[in-house]
Protein backbone atom coordinates (compact mmCIF):
# COMPACT_ATOMS: atom_id res chain seq x y z
CA UNK A 1 0.00 0.00 0.00
CA UNK A 2 1.60 3.23 -1.03
CA UNK A 3 1.62 6.31 1.08
CA UNK A 4 -0.79 9.17 0.44
CA UNK A 5 1.35 12.32 0.30
CA UNK A 6 -1.41 14.84 -0.46
CA UNK A 7 -4.95 14.40 0.77
CA UNK A 8 -7.56 17.08 0.20
CA UNK A 9 -10.96 16.53 1.77
CA UNK A 10 -13.71 18.97 0.96
CA UNK A 11 -10.95 21.51 0.45
CA UNK A 12 -12.02 25.07 -0.34
CA UNK A 13 -10.29 28.33 -0.95
CA UNK A 14 -11.85 31.74 -1.32
CA UNK A 15 -10.50 35.24 -1.20
CA UNK A 16 -12.01 38.52 -0.09
CA UNK A 17 -12.93 41.14 -2.68
CA UNK A 18 -12.49 44.87 -1.99
CA UNK A 19 -16.21 45.22 -1.29
CA UNK A 20 -16.08 42.56 1.45
CA UNK A 21 -17.72 39.79 -0.58
CA UNK A 22 -15.76 36.60 -1.09
CA UNK A 23 -14.97 34.75 -4.32
CA UNK A 24 -14.66 30.99 -4.19
CA UNK A 25 -11.81 29.54 -6.25
CA UNK A 26 -11.89 25.95 -4.97
CA UNK A 27 -15.15 24.50 -3.77
CA UNK A 28 -14.98 21.27 -1.78
CA UNK A 29 -12.24 19.40 -3.63
CA UNK A 30 -11.42 15.77 -2.81
CA UNK A 31 -8.09 14.56 -4.15
CA UNK A 32 -5.60 11.98 -2.84
CA UNK A 33 -2.17 11.71 -4.38
CA UNK A 34 0.05 8.68 -3.81
CA UNK A 35 3.79 8.80 -3.37
CA UNK A 36 5.68 8.17 -6.60
CA UNK A 37 2.80 8.97 -8.95
CA UNK A 38 2.92 11.27 -11.97
CA UNK A 39 -0.26 13.33 -12.02
CA UNK A 40 -1.18 15.77 -14.79
CA UNK A 41 -3.60 18.52 -13.81
CA UNK A 42 -5.65 20.16 -16.56
CA UNK A 43 -8.16 22.99 -16.46
CA UNK A 44 -8.88 26.28 -18.20
CA UNK A 45 -7.43 29.57 -16.94
CA UNK A 46 -9.18 30.44 -13.69
CA UNK A 47 -10.40 26.87 -13.06
CA UNK A 48 -8.58 26.70 -9.72
CA UNK A 49 -5.77 24.33 -10.69
CA UNK A 50 -2.93 26.69 -9.72
CA UNK A 51 -4.73 27.49 -6.46
CA UNK A 52 -4.72 23.77 -5.66
CA UNK A 53 -0.97 23.69 -6.36
CA UNK A 54 -0.33 26.69 -4.11
CA UNK A 55 -2.28 25.04 -1.30
CA UNK A 56 -0.09 21.94 -1.60
CA UNK A 57 2.99 23.82 -0.49
CA UNK A 58 1.13 26.27 1.71
CA UNK A 59 1.84 29.43 -0.25
CA UNK A 60 -1.82 29.96 0.61
CA UNK A 61 -3.88 28.37 3.39
CA UNK A 62 -7.23 26.57 2.98
CA UNK A 63 -10.31 28.54 3.96
CA UNK A 64 -12.40 25.40 4.53
CA UNK A 65 -12.11 21.62 4.51
CA UNK A 66 -9.01 19.68 5.42
CA UNK A 67 -5.63 19.27 3.81
CA UNK A 68 -3.16 16.62 4.93
CA UNK A 69 0.42 16.57 3.70
CA UNK A 70 2.57 13.48 4.30
CA UNK A 71 -0.08 12.11 6.63
CA UNK A 72 -0.27 15.18 8.81
CA UNK A 73 -3.34 17.37 8.88
CA UNK A 74 -2.49 21.05 8.33
CA UNK A 75 -3.88 23.37 10.96
CA UNK A 76 -3.01 26.99 10.40
CA UNK A 77 -3.39 27.82 14.09
CA UNK A 78 -0.87 25.32 15.37
CA UNK A 79 1.50 25.17 12.39
CA UNK A 80 4.95 26.32 13.45
CA UNK A 81 7.32 28.20 11.20
CA UNK A 82 9.67 25.20 11.20
CA UNK A 83 6.89 22.92 10.01
CA UNK A 84 5.93 25.38 7.30
CA UNK A 85 9.51 25.57 6.03
CA UNK A 86 9.80 21.78 6.11
CA UNK A 87 6.67 21.43 3.95
CA UNK A 88 7.93 24.00 1.45
CA UNK A 89 11.21 22.08 1.28
CA UNK A 90 9.41 18.79 0.68
CA UNK A 91 7.00 20.22 -1.92
CA UNK A 92 8.99 22.16 -4.52
CA UNK A 93 7.37 24.31 -7.15
CA UNK A 94 8.49 25.37 -10.64
CA UNK A 95 6.64 28.31 -12.15
CA UNK A 96 5.75 29.38 -15.67
CA UNK A 97 8.25 32.07 -16.53
CA UNK A 98 11.84 30.80 -16.80
CA UNK A 99 13.16 34.36 -16.42
CA UNK A 100 11.53 35.01 -13.05
CA UNK A 101 12.89 32.11 -11.04
CA UNK A 102 16.66 32.23 -11.21
CA UNK A 103 18.18 34.66 -8.72
CA UNK A 104 21.96 34.24 -8.95
CA UNK A 105 24.33 35.24 -11.72
CA UNK A 106 25.95 31.80 -12.02
CA UNK A 107 24.01 28.56 -12.50
CA UNK A 108 25.62 26.64 -9.62
CA UNK A 109 25.14 29.55 -7.23
CA UNK A 110 21.48 29.61 -8.13
CA UNK A 111 21.13 25.91 -7.33
CA UNK A 112 22.98 26.48 -4.01
CA UNK A 113 20.57 29.24 -2.98
CA UNK A 114 17.99 26.88 -1.44
CA UNK A 115 20.37 24.64 0.53
CA UNK A 116 22.24 27.71 1.83
CA UNK A 117 18.96 29.20 3.02
CA UNK A 118 17.94 26.15 5.01
CA UNK A 119 21.36 25.95 6.63
CA UNK A 120 22.87 22.93 4.91
CA UNK A 121 26.54 22.75 6.02
CA UNK A 122 28.76 24.22 3.31
CA UNK A 123 30.79 21.01 2.86
CA UNK A 124 27.57 19.23 1.83
CA UNK A 125 26.29 21.99 -0.46
CA UNK A 126 28.90 21.25 -3.13
CA UNK A 127 27.73 17.67 -3.45
CA UNK A 128 24.05 18.57 -3.41
CA UNK A 129 24.52 21.14 -6.17
CA UNK A 130 26.58 18.79 -8.33
CA UNK A 131 24.12 15.93 -7.86
CA UNK A 132 21.12 18.14 -8.63
CA UNK A 133 22.71 19.56 -11.80
CA UNK A 134 23.65 16.05 -12.93
CA UNK A 135 20.07 14.84 -12.42
CA UNK A 136 18.69 17.50 -14.77
CA UNK A 137 21.56 17.09 -17.24
CA UNK A 138 22.97 20.59 -16.72
CA UNK A 139 26.38 19.84 -15.16
CA UNK A 140 28.32 21.27 -18.08
CA UNK A 141 26.54 24.62 -17.65
CA UNK A 142 27.32 25.07 -13.96
CA UNK A 143 29.64 28.03 -14.52
CA UNK A 144 27.32 29.69 -17.05
CA UNK A 145 25.19 32.73 -16.44
CA UNK A 146 21.45 31.91 -16.50
CA UNK A 147 20.79 34.51 -19.21
CA UNK A 148 22.94 32.52 -21.64
CA UNK A 149 20.61 29.52 -21.34
CA UNK A 150 17.55 28.57 -23.40
CA UNK A 151 14.10 28.49 -21.76
CA UNK A 152 14.20 24.72 -21.34
CA UNK A 153 17.65 24.88 -19.78
CA UNK A 154 16.55 27.62 -17.36
CA UNK A 155 13.59 25.53 -16.25
CA UNK A 156 15.90 22.54 -15.70
CA UNK A 157 18.14 24.75 -13.53
CA UNK A 158 15.02 25.82 -11.58
CA UNK A 159 14.21 22.12 -11.09
CA UNK A 160 17.80 21.50 -9.94
CA UNK A 161 17.38 24.28 -7.37
CA UNK A 162 14.43 22.37 -5.96
CA UNK A 163 16.20 19.00 -6.12
CA UNK A 164 19.04 20.41 -4.04
CA UNK A 165 16.52 20.64 -1.20
CA UNK A 166 15.74 16.94 -1.61
CA UNK A 167 11.96 17.28 -1.97
CA UNK A 168 9.36 14.50 -2.08
CA UNK A 169 7.03 16.26 -4.50
CA UNK A 170 7.74 18.54 -7.46
CA UNK A 171 4.91 20.67 -8.77
CA UNK A 172 5.26 22.21 -12.22
CA UNK A 173 2.78 25.08 -12.52
CA UNK A 174 2.58 25.49 -16.32
CA UNK A 175 6.36 25.26 -16.36
CA UNK A 176 6.36 24.32 -20.05
CA UNK A 177 3.97 27.06 -21.23
CA UNK A 178 6.66 29.44 -22.45
CA UNK A 179 9.00 26.88 -24.00
CA UNK A 180 9.54 25.77 -27.58
CA UNK A 181 8.89 22.10 -28.51
CA UNK A 182 12.50 21.05 -27.83
CA UNK A 183 12.51 22.86 -24.47
CA UNK A 184 9.22 21.24 -23.49
CA UNK A 185 10.63 17.85 -24.40
CA UNK A 186 13.76 18.47 -22.26
CA UNK A 187 11.74 19.44 -19.21
CA UNK A 188 9.26 16.57 -19.59
CA UNK A 189 12.01 14.00 -20.09
CA UNK A 190 13.70 15.35 -16.96
CA UNK A 191 10.62 15.14 -14.74
CA UNK A 192 9.69 11.69 -16.05
CA UNK A 193 13.18 10.51 -15.14
CA UNK A 194 12.90 12.04 -11.66
CA UNK A 195 9.52 10.33 -11.30
CA UNK A 196 11.08 6.96 -12.10
CA UNK A 197 13.60 7.67 -9.35
CA UNK A 198 10.78 8.09 -6.87
CA UNK A 199 9.72 11.75 -6.94
CA UNK A 200 6.02 12.48 -6.95
CA UNK A 201 5.18 14.85 -9.82
CA UNK A 202 2.21 17.18 -10.25
CA UNK A 203 2.32 18.61 -13.74
CA UNK A 204 -0.12 21.45 -14.45
CA UNK A 205 -0.34 22.12 -18.18
CA UNK A 206 -2.44 23.38 -21.08
CA UNK A 207 -0.83 20.96 -23.51
CA UNK A 208 -3.08 17.92 -23.65
CA UNK A 209 -0.41 15.74 -25.22
CA UNK A 210 1.83 16.29 -22.17
CA UNK A 211 -0.78 14.50 -20.06
CA UNK A 212 -0.71 11.33 -22.19
CA UNK A 213 2.25 9.79 -20.36
CA UNK A 214 0.99 10.59 -16.84
CA UNK A 215 -0.23 7.83 -14.50
CA UNK A 216 -3.28 9.88 -13.81
CA UNK A 217 -5.03 13.00 -15.10
CA UNK A 218 -7.15 15.29 -12.95
CA UNK A 219 -9.33 17.84 -14.72
CA UNK A 220 -10.35 20.79 -12.59
CA UNK A 221 -13.26 22.95 -13.68
CA UNK A 222 -14.95 25.84 -11.86
CA UNK A 223 -13.22 25.03 -8.58
CA UNK A 224 -13.91 21.34 -8.47
CA UNK A 225 -12.72 18.01 -9.88
CA UNK A 226 -14.50 17.36 -13.17
CA UNK A 227 -12.80 14.10 -14.18
CA UNK A 228 -10.12 12.03 -12.46
CA UNK A 229 -8.68 8.90 -14.02
CA UNK A 230 -6.06 7.42 -16.31
CA UNK A 231 -5.24 9.45 -19.45
CA UNK A 232 -7.30 7.00 -21.52
CA UNK A 233 -10.34 7.36 -19.29
CA UNK A 234 -10.09 11.14 -19.13
CA UNK A 235 -9.57 11.79 -22.84
CA UNK A 236 -12.48 9.53 -23.78
CA UNK A 237 -14.74 12.28 -22.36
CA UNK A 238 -14.27 14.51 -25.39
CA UNK A 239 -17.49 16.49 -24.93
CA UNK A 240 -17.02 17.04 -21.22
CA UNK A 241 -13.51 18.32 -21.89
CA UNK A 242 -14.68 20.60 -24.66
CA UNK A 243 -17.38 22.06 -22.36
CA UNK A 244 -14.64 22.74 -19.83
CA UNK A 245 -12.73 24.78 -22.43
CA UNK A 246 -10.15 22.05 -23.03
CA UNK A 247 -9.48 19.82 -25.99
CA UNK A 248 -8.17 16.30 -26.56
CA UNK A 249 -4.97 15.20 -28.30
CA UNK A 250 -5.30 15.12 -32.11
CA UNK A 251 -5.05 11.31 -32.07
CA UNK A 252 -8.10 11.01 -29.79
CA UNK A 253 -9.99 13.58 -31.87
CA UNK A 254 -9.36 11.55 -35.03
CA UNK A 255 -10.38 8.26 -33.37
CA UNK A 256 -13.66 9.79 -32.19
CA UNK A 257 -14.48 11.11 -35.64
CA UNK A 258 -13.96 7.63 -37.08
CA UNK A 259 -16.19 6.14 -34.36
CA UNK A 260 -18.88 8.66 -35.29
CA UNK A 261 -18.55 7.48 -38.90
CA UNK A 262 -19.42 4.00 -37.64
CA UNK A 263 -16.00 2.38 -37.64
CA UNK A 264 -15.16 -0.02 -34.83
CA UNK A 265 -12.11 1.67 -33.46
CA UNK A 266 -10.73 1.96 -29.97
CA UNK A 267 -11.85 5.38 -28.68
CA UNK A 268 -9.08 5.88 -26.17
CA UNK A 269 -6.13 5.93 -28.51
CA UNK A 270 -3.56 8.38 -27.29
CA UNK A 271 -0.12 7.91 -28.69
CA UNK A 272 0.83 8.10 -32.32
CA UNK A 273 1.93 4.47 -32.46
CA UNK A 274 -1.34 3.00 -31.13
CA UNK A 275 -3.48 5.28 -33.22
CA UNK A 276 -1.64 4.46 -36.46
CA UNK A 277 -1.70 0.70 -35.75
CA UNK A 278 -5.45 0.69 -35.13
CA UNK A 279 -6.29 2.77 -38.21
CA UNK A 280 -3.94 0.70 -40.32
CA UNK A 281 -5.77 -2.50 -39.40
CA UNK A 282 -9.08 -0.88 -40.39
CA UNK A 283 -7.70 0.32 -43.73
CA UNK A 284 -6.24 -3.10 -44.49
CA UNK A 285 -9.38 -4.92 -43.31
CA UNK A 286 -11.51 -2.82 -45.69
CA UNK A 287 -9.17 -3.25 -48.61
CA UNK A 288 -9.56 -7.05 -48.58
CA UNK B 1 3.82 42.78 -54.11
CA UNK B 2 5.43 41.83 -50.83
CA UNK B 3 4.33 43.01 -47.38
CA UNK B 4 7.82 42.98 -45.91
CA UNK B 5 11.10 42.32 -47.66
CA UNK B 6 14.48 41.70 -46.03
CA UNK B 7 17.56 42.18 -48.16
CA UNK B 8 20.65 40.60 -46.59
CA UNK B 9 19.67 41.73 -43.06
CA UNK B 10 22.02 41.03 -40.15
CA UNK B 11 21.73 41.97 -36.50
CA UNK B 12 24.18 41.23 -33.73
CA UNK B 13 23.35 41.43 -30.00
CA UNK B 14 25.92 42.68 -27.49
CA UNK B 15 28.37 43.48 -30.26
CA UNK B 16 31.97 43.72 -29.06
CA UNK B 17 31.34 41.77 -25.82
CA UNK B 18 32.04 38.10 -25.04
CA UNK B 19 28.28 37.51 -25.34
CA UNK B 20 28.14 38.69 -28.93
CA UNK B 21 25.46 36.77 -30.77
CA UNK B 22 24.39 37.01 -34.36
CA UNK B 23 20.60 37.00 -34.05
CA UNK B 24 19.99 37.54 -37.78
CA UNK B 25 22.60 36.42 -40.24
CA UNK B 26 22.21 37.74 -43.79
CA UNK B 27 18.46 37.19 -44.02
CA UNK B 28 16.86 37.78 -47.42
CA UNK B 29 13.16 37.01 -47.68
CA UNK B 30 10.09 38.41 -49.36
CA UNK B 31 6.89 37.84 -47.34
CA UNK B 32 3.54 37.71 -49.14
CA UNK B 33 0.86 40.32 -48.73
CA UNK B 34 -2.76 39.87 -47.59
CA UNK B 35 -2.39 36.55 -45.85
CA UNK B 36 -1.54 35.00 -42.50
CA UNK B 37 2.10 34.05 -42.18
CA UNK B 38 3.50 32.03 -39.29
CA UNK B 39 7.08 32.17 -38.06
CA UNK B 40 8.47 29.10 -36.29
CA UNK B 41 11.91 28.26 -34.95
CA UNK B 42 13.47 27.09 -31.70
CA UNK B 43 14.32 29.54 -28.92
CA UNK B 44 17.18 31.74 -30.06
CA UNK B 45 16.55 31.13 -33.78
CA UNK B 46 16.00 34.84 -34.41
CA UNK B 47 12.19 34.95 -34.59
CA UNK B 48 11.58 37.69 -32.05
CA UNK B 49 14.48 39.78 -33.32
CA UNK B 50 13.05 39.44 -36.80
CA UNK B 51 9.65 40.72 -35.59
CA UNK B 52 11.31 43.79 -34.06
CA UNK B 53 13.40 44.49 -37.14
CA UNK B 54 10.29 44.20 -39.31
CA UNK B 55 8.60 47.28 -37.91
CA UNK B 56 11.72 49.32 -37.34
CA UNK B 57 11.97 48.85 -33.58
CA UNK B 58 15.48 47.50 -34.09
CA UNK B 59 17.76 48.90 -36.78
CA UNK B 60 19.72 46.13 -38.48
CA UNK B 61 23.53 46.28 -38.43
CA UNK B 62 23.52 45.72 -42.16
CA UNK B 63 21.07 45.08 -44.97
CA UNK B 64 17.77 46.75 -45.87
CA UNK B 65 14.19 46.32 -44.70
CA UNK B 66 11.31 47.23 -47.02
CA UNK B 67 7.65 47.66 -46.09
CA UNK B 68 5.36 47.72 -49.13
CA UNK B 69 8.43 48.35 -51.25
CA UNK B 70 9.76 51.33 -49.26
CA UNK B 71 13.14 51.15 -47.55
CA UNK B 72 12.14 51.99 -43.97
CA UNK B 73 15.57 53.27 -42.93
CA UNK B 74 16.06 55.44 -46.04
CA UNK B 75 15.43 58.43 -43.76
CA UNK B 76 15.57 57.43 -40.07
CA UNK B 77 13.46 60.48 -39.16
CA UNK B 78 10.48 58.81 -40.84
CA UNK B 79 10.75 55.51 -38.98
CA UNK B 80 7.73 56.24 -36.78
CA UNK B 81 5.48 56.16 -39.84
CA UNK B 82 6.38 52.52 -40.49
CA UNK B 83 5.57 51.54 -36.91
CA UNK B 84 1.98 52.60 -37.59
CA UNK B 85 1.89 50.67 -40.86
CA UNK B 86 3.36 47.54 -39.26
CA UNK B 87 1.91 47.18 -35.74
CA UNK B 88 3.79 44.94 -33.32
CA UNK B 89 2.16 43.01 -30.47
CA UNK B 90 4.82 41.80 -28.03
CA UNK B 91 4.91 38.54 -26.11
CA UNK B 92 2.67 38.69 -23.04
CA UNK B 93 1.40 42.15 -24.07
CA UNK B 94 -1.03 42.25 -21.14
CA UNK B 95 1.90 43.24 -18.90
CA UNK B 96 2.05 46.51 -20.80
CA UNK B 97 -1.47 47.70 -20.06
CA UNK B 98 -1.22 50.82 -17.96
CA UNK B 99 -4.27 53.07 -18.30
CA UNK B 100 -7.16 53.56 -15.88
CA UNK B 101 -9.74 52.09 -18.22
CA UNK B 102 -9.82 49.62 -21.09
CA UNK B 103 -11.12 52.44 -23.30
CA UNK B 104 -8.14 54.70 -22.57
CA UNK B 105 -5.69 51.86 -23.04
CA UNK B 106 -6.97 51.03 -26.51
CA UNK B 107 -7.01 54.78 -27.30
CA UNK B 108 -3.28 55.17 -26.70
CA UNK B 109 -2.12 54.10 -30.17
CA UNK B 110 -4.73 55.99 -32.22
CA UNK B 111 -4.06 59.13 -30.12
CA UNK B 112 -0.38 58.93 -30.93
CA UNK B 113 -1.33 58.82 -34.59
CA UNK B 114 -2.88 62.27 -34.13
CA UNK B 115 -6.43 61.23 -35.04
CA UNK B 116 -9.42 63.34 -33.97
CA UNK B 117 -11.60 62.29 -31.03
CA UNK B 118 -14.56 61.05 -33.08
CA UNK B 119 -12.29 58.86 -35.20
CA UNK B 120 -10.51 57.56 -32.10
CA UNK B 121 -13.84 56.70 -30.47
CA UNK B 122 -15.04 54.84 -33.56
CA UNK B 123 -11.81 52.90 -33.82
CA UNK B 124 -11.82 51.88 -30.15
CA UNK B 125 -15.33 50.46 -30.43
CA UNK B 126 -14.52 48.67 -33.67
CA UNK B 127 -11.21 47.25 -32.37
CA UNK B 128 -12.81 46.07 -29.11
CA UNK B 129 -15.55 44.31 -31.09
CA UNK B 130 -12.99 42.73 -33.41
CA UNK B 131 -11.12 41.06 -30.54
CA UNK B 132 -14.27 40.13 -28.61
CA UNK B 133 -14.18 42.76 -25.86
CA UNK B 134 -17.79 43.69 -25.04
CA UNK B 135 -18.88 47.33 -24.55
CA UNK B 136 -19.51 46.87 -20.81
CA UNK B 137 -15.81 46.19 -20.25
CA UNK B 138 -14.62 49.43 -21.84
CA UNK B 139 -14.97 51.51 -18.68
CA UNK B 140 -13.46 48.89 -16.39
CA UNK B 141 -9.89 48.96 -15.19
CA UNK B 142 -7.84 46.61 -17.36
CA UNK B 143 -6.42 45.15 -14.15
CA UNK B 144 -9.84 43.78 -13.17
CA UNK B 145 -10.01 41.59 -16.27
CA UNK B 146 -9.00 37.95 -16.67
CA UNK B 147 -5.69 37.08 -18.33
CA UNK B 148 -7.34 36.22 -21.64
CA UNK B 149 -9.36 39.46 -21.65
CA UNK B 150 -6.26 41.54 -20.87
CA UNK B 151 -4.46 39.91 -23.77
CA UNK B 152 -7.34 40.87 -26.08
CA UNK B 153 -7.33 44.47 -24.85
CA UNK B 154 -3.62 44.69 -25.60
CA UNK B 155 -4.19 43.34 -29.11
CA UNK B 156 -7.12 45.76 -29.61
CA UNK B 157 -4.69 48.62 -28.90
CA UNK B 158 -2.76 47.64 -32.02
CA UNK B 159 -5.84 46.71 -34.10
CA UNK B 160 -7.22 50.23 -33.42
CA UNK B 161 -4.27 51.67 -35.34
CA UNK B 162 -5.49 49.68 -38.37
CA UNK B 163 -2.03 48.56 -39.37
CA UNK B 164 -1.89 47.03 -42.83
CA UNK B 165 0.63 44.57 -41.37
CA UNK B 166 0.13 43.18 -37.87
CA UNK B 167 3.01 41.31 -36.27
CA UNK B 168 2.28 39.22 -33.16
CA UNK B 169 4.92 37.51 -31.01
CA UNK B 170 3.28 34.39 -29.57
CA UNK B 171 -0.23 35.79 -29.23
CA UNK B 172 -1.63 32.60 -27.69
CA UNK B 173 1.20 31.73 -25.27
CA UNK B 174 -0.01 30.65 -21.86
CA UNK B 175 -3.70 30.59 -22.76
CA UNK B 176 -5.92 27.56 -22.29
CA UNK B 177 -7.24 25.80 -25.43
CA UNK B 178 -10.46 27.80 -25.63
CA UNK B 179 -8.75 31.13 -25.01
CA UNK B 180 -6.17 30.26 -27.65
CA UNK B 181 -8.80 29.38 -30.26
CA UNK B 182 -10.74 32.58 -29.54
CA UNK B 183 -7.74 34.87 -29.87
CA UNK B 184 -6.40 33.19 -32.98
CA UNK B 185 -9.81 33.16 -34.69
CA UNK B 186 -10.23 36.86 -33.91
CA UNK B 187 -6.85 37.62 -35.41
CA UNK B 188 -7.67 35.62 -38.54
CA UNK B 189 -11.03 37.39 -38.84
CA UNK B 190 -9.29 40.75 -38.60
CA UNK B 191 -6.87 39.67 -41.30
CA UNK B 192 -9.67 38.60 -43.67
CA UNK B 193 -11.99 41.54 -43.07
CA UNK B 194 -9.24 44.11 -43.48
CA UNK B 195 -7.30 42.24 -46.19
CA UNK B 196 -4.22 43.03 -44.15
CA UNK B 197 -1.15 40.89 -43.58
CA UNK B 198 -0.80 39.06 -40.28
CA UNK B 199 2.58 37.71 -39.25
CA UNK B 200 2.64 35.64 -36.09
CA UNK B 201 5.26 33.78 -34.14
CA UNK B 202 4.23 30.55 -32.43
CA UNK B 203 5.64 27.40 -30.86
CA UNK B 204 2.50 25.42 -31.60
CA UNK B 205 2.87 23.52 -34.85
CA UNK B 206 -0.80 22.50 -34.60
CA UNK B 207 -1.90 26.16 -34.49
CA UNK B 208 0.42 27.13 -37.33
CA UNK B 209 -0.93 24.31 -39.49
CA UNK B 210 -4.49 25.31 -38.77
CA UNK B 211 -4.35 29.07 -39.10
CA UNK B 212 -1.52 30.08 -41.43
CA UNK B 213 -1.40 30.37 -45.24
CA UNK B 214 2.39 30.37 -45.28
CA UNK B 215 5.06 29.47 -42.74
CA UNK B 216 8.57 30.87 -42.36
CA UNK B 217 11.00 28.58 -40.56
CA UNK B 218 13.99 30.24 -38.87
CA UNK B 219 17.13 28.45 -37.69
CA UNK B 220 20.28 30.00 -36.18
CA UNK B 221 19.47 33.46 -37.50
CA UNK B 222 18.86 32.29 -41.06
CA UNK B 223 15.80 31.47 -43.13
CA UNK B 224 15.47 27.69 -43.17
CA UNK B 225 12.27 27.40 -45.27
CA UNK B 226 9.35 29.50 -46.46
CA UNK B 227 6.27 27.82 -47.86
CA UNK B 228 2.74 26.57 -47.36
CA UNK B 229 2.05 24.39 -44.28
CA UNK B 230 1.91 21.37 -46.61
CA UNK B 231 5.35 22.16 -48.01
CA UNK B 232 6.85 22.83 -44.59
CA UNK B 233 5.44 19.85 -42.73
CA UNK B 234 6.09 17.37 -45.54
CA UNK B 235 9.76 17.41 -44.58
CA UNK B 236 9.46 16.35 -40.96
CA UNK B 237 12.98 14.97 -40.68
CA UNK B 238 14.56 18.34 -41.39
CA UNK B 239 12.23 20.07 -38.96
CA UNK B 240 13.06 17.62 -36.20
CA UNK B 241 16.77 18.12 -36.88
CA UNK B 242 16.43 21.79 -36.03
CA UNK B 243 14.50 21.21 -32.78
CA UNK B 244 10.99 21.60 -34.17
CA UNK B 245 8.23 19.09 -34.60
CA UNK B 246 5.41 18.37 -37.00
CA UNK B 247 1.82 18.27 -35.70
CA UNK B 248 0.91 15.06 -33.87
CA UNK B 249 -1.61 14.18 -36.59
CA UNK B 250 1.12 14.37 -39.25
CA UNK B 251 3.16 11.88 -37.25
CA UNK B 252 0.18 9.50 -37.28
CA UNK B 253 0.00 9.75 -41.09
CA UNK B 254 3.73 9.12 -41.45
CA UNK B 255 3.45 6.06 -39.25
CA UNK B 256 0.51 4.81 -41.35
CA UNK B 257 2.69 5.10 -44.42
CA UNK B 258 5.49 3.14 -42.72
CA UNK B 259 2.95 0.45 -41.91
CA UNK B 260 2.43 0.01 -45.64
CA UNK B 261 -0.64 2.17 -46.26
CA UNK B 262 -0.75 4.35 -49.36
CA UNK B 263 -1.58 7.58 -47.47
CA UNK B 264 -0.79 11.14 -48.32
CA UNK B 265 1.50 12.23 -45.49
CA UNK B 266 1.17 15.93 -46.33
CA UNK B 267 -1.69 16.15 -43.86
CA UNK B 268 -1.45 18.56 -40.99
CA UNK B 269 -4.92 19.04 -39.51
CA UNK B 270 -7.37 16.54 -38.03
CA UNK B 271 -9.93 17.51 -40.70
CA UNK B 272 -7.57 16.55 -43.49
CA UNK B 273 -6.46 13.34 -41.78
CA UNK B 274 -10.07 12.33 -41.33
CA UNK B 275 -10.85 12.91 -45.03
CA UNK B 276 -7.71 11.11 -46.15
CA UNK B 277 -8.45 8.03 -44.04
CA UNK B 278 -12.06 7.89 -45.25
CA UNK B 279 -10.77 8.08 -48.81
CA UNK B 280 -8.50 5.08 -48.17
CA UNK B 281 -11.18 3.04 -46.46
CA UNK B 282 -13.49 3.91 -49.33
CA UNK B 283 -15.91 5.91 -47.23
CA UNK B 284 -17.67 8.90 -48.78
CA UNK B 285 -15.72 11.45 -46.74
CA UNK B 286 -18.81 13.65 -46.92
Amino acid sequence: MSETVIKAENLSFSYKEDDGSSTEVLNGVNISIERGSFVAVLGHNGSGKSTFAKLCNLIIMPTDGTLSLFGKRIDEKTLTEDELFEIRRRVGMVFQNPDNQLVATIVEEDVAFGPENIGVPSNQIRKRVDDALALVGMSEFKKHSPHQLSGGQKQRVAIAGILALNPDIIILDEATAMLDPAGRREVLDTVHRLNREGKTILHITHYMEEAIDADRVIVINDGNVLIDGTPKEVFSHTELLSDAGLDVPQTTDLAHRLINDGYAIDGDLLDVEECAAEISSIIKGKAK
Amino acid sequence: MSSIRFDNVSYIYAKGTPFEKEALDGVSIELDEGMTIGIIGHTGSGKSTMAQVMNGLIKPDSGDVYIHGENIWADPKNIKKYRFIAGLVFQYPEYQLFEETVYKDIAFGPKNMGLDDAEIDARIKWAAGTVGITADLLNKSPFDLSGGQKRRVAIAGIVAMRPSIMILDEPAAGLDPRGRDEILSNIIRYQRESSSTVIMISHSMEDMARYCDKILVMNHGKVFRYGTPAEIFSDSDSLENIGLAVPQITRVMRRLKQLGNDVNTAVYTVDEAHREILRLIGGDGK
